[in-house]
């Protein structure tokens, strides 16, 4: 499959096969998630209703660490196996997770605010999420700003190969410093300590996210590759003139 | 849910910031595709081709191949 979608022009098929499949697959998990999360699943029993911010907020963060990773191995496959689309996928991947990275920051305040008296602090967890929303910045700013493509695709790269070292800070933020943010209750050792009925609508939730993600990284990257035949046919016409 | 439960406000701005922020997203990328096909339509219109013109016109000298998606020739 990966070598089979090196091709672009295999690509723009198989995404116009499974697209209407993928948005219909999304819209179903999705709705059913929210359904859980905001009607099935009961209030906590120290937390109230504001427990229903877990499952808008989980899986934006959960998915903007992972589309981070997602990109840096993109980058790495562009360098090491010159996948043809791994570069364009990891650039439009990213204002994919950096609207992820936005909705996780936004709904964490608006949680912190109710449950611990503040917005903000600048503790381990909440101060490397906001670096990852910069390196995503940082990362759409070098595509924006280095016209060449294939020095872009190369800078761009190195960013996100030494972003990724965020990732892990992300992770073991919690564990390794004191902070006011909670520690991890989901990926444990011992298995997760969310009781199945929020459990269940979580994982729900995080499920339709992802699909969501896929279901527009596909269409983003559809978008992307006919914006590169663009600019060769714009090339290609600008040749003929001279 | 219960809408008359305390901090309900935050909860409800919480799902309206996801859903507005996801919106934007989604119309950025429907846009951005939309402007990409009519630019695409453009250049067809006008003849444009993504073989880069020979040349050396009758010489039997093959027109350079250009690249499908830049940095990759087509198979």
């Amino acid at each position: 499959m990966f070598n089979y979608l090196a091709n672009p022009n295999r690509f723009l098929r198989f995404q116009q096969r499974v697209q209407p499949w993928l948005v219909a697959l999304t819209v179903l998990v999705l709705g059913y998630g929210l359904y859980l999360g905001l009607v099935v699943a009961p209030p906590d029993y120290q937390q109230g209703e504001t427990v229903r911010i877990m499952f808008v907020h989980v899986p934006a963060s959960s998915l903007a660490m992972g589309i981070y990773i997602f990109m840096a191995v993109a980058h790495a496959l562009g360098f090491v196996l010159r996948h043809p689309l791994a570069d364009a996928a990891a650039k439009v991947a990213a204002p994919i997770g950096a609207v992820f990275t936005l909705i996780s920051l936004s709904t964490g305040a608006l949680w912190g605010k109710p449950m611990w008296g503040t917005w903000w602090v600048w503790d381990a967890r909440l101060t490397s999420m906001f670096v990852l929303f910069l390196l995503y910045l940082g990362y759409i700013a070098v595509w924006q700003a280095v016209e060449e493509p294939h020095r872009a695709a190369r800078v761009a790269g190195i960013v996100a190969l030494v972003g990724v070292i965020n990732i892990p800070i992300i992770k073991f933020s919690v564990e390794w410093w004191n902070t006011l943010h909670q520690p991890a209750s989901l990926l444990r050792a011992d298995g997760p300590a969310i009781d199945s009925s929020i459990l269940t609508p979580l994982l729900w939730n995080m499920a339709g996210y992802a699909l969501l993600f896929v279901t527009l990284l596909l269409y983003a990257l559809r978008a992307e590759v006919l914006a590169r035949r663009a600019r060769q046919m714009e090339l290609a016409q600008a040749g003929a003139r001279l | 849910m219960d809408f008359a439960a305390k901090h309900i406000g935050y909860v409800l701005a919480s799902y309206g910031v996801a859903f507005v922020l996801l919106a934007m997203l989604i119309g950025i990328i429907l846009v951005r595709m939309r402007m990409v096909k009519k630019r695409l339509a453009e250049l067809e219109a006008q003849g444009a081709s993504r073989r880069a013109p020979a040349r050396t016109a009758g010489t039997g000298q093959k027109p350079a191949r250009v690249e499908l998606v830049e940095g990759h020739e087509a198979p």
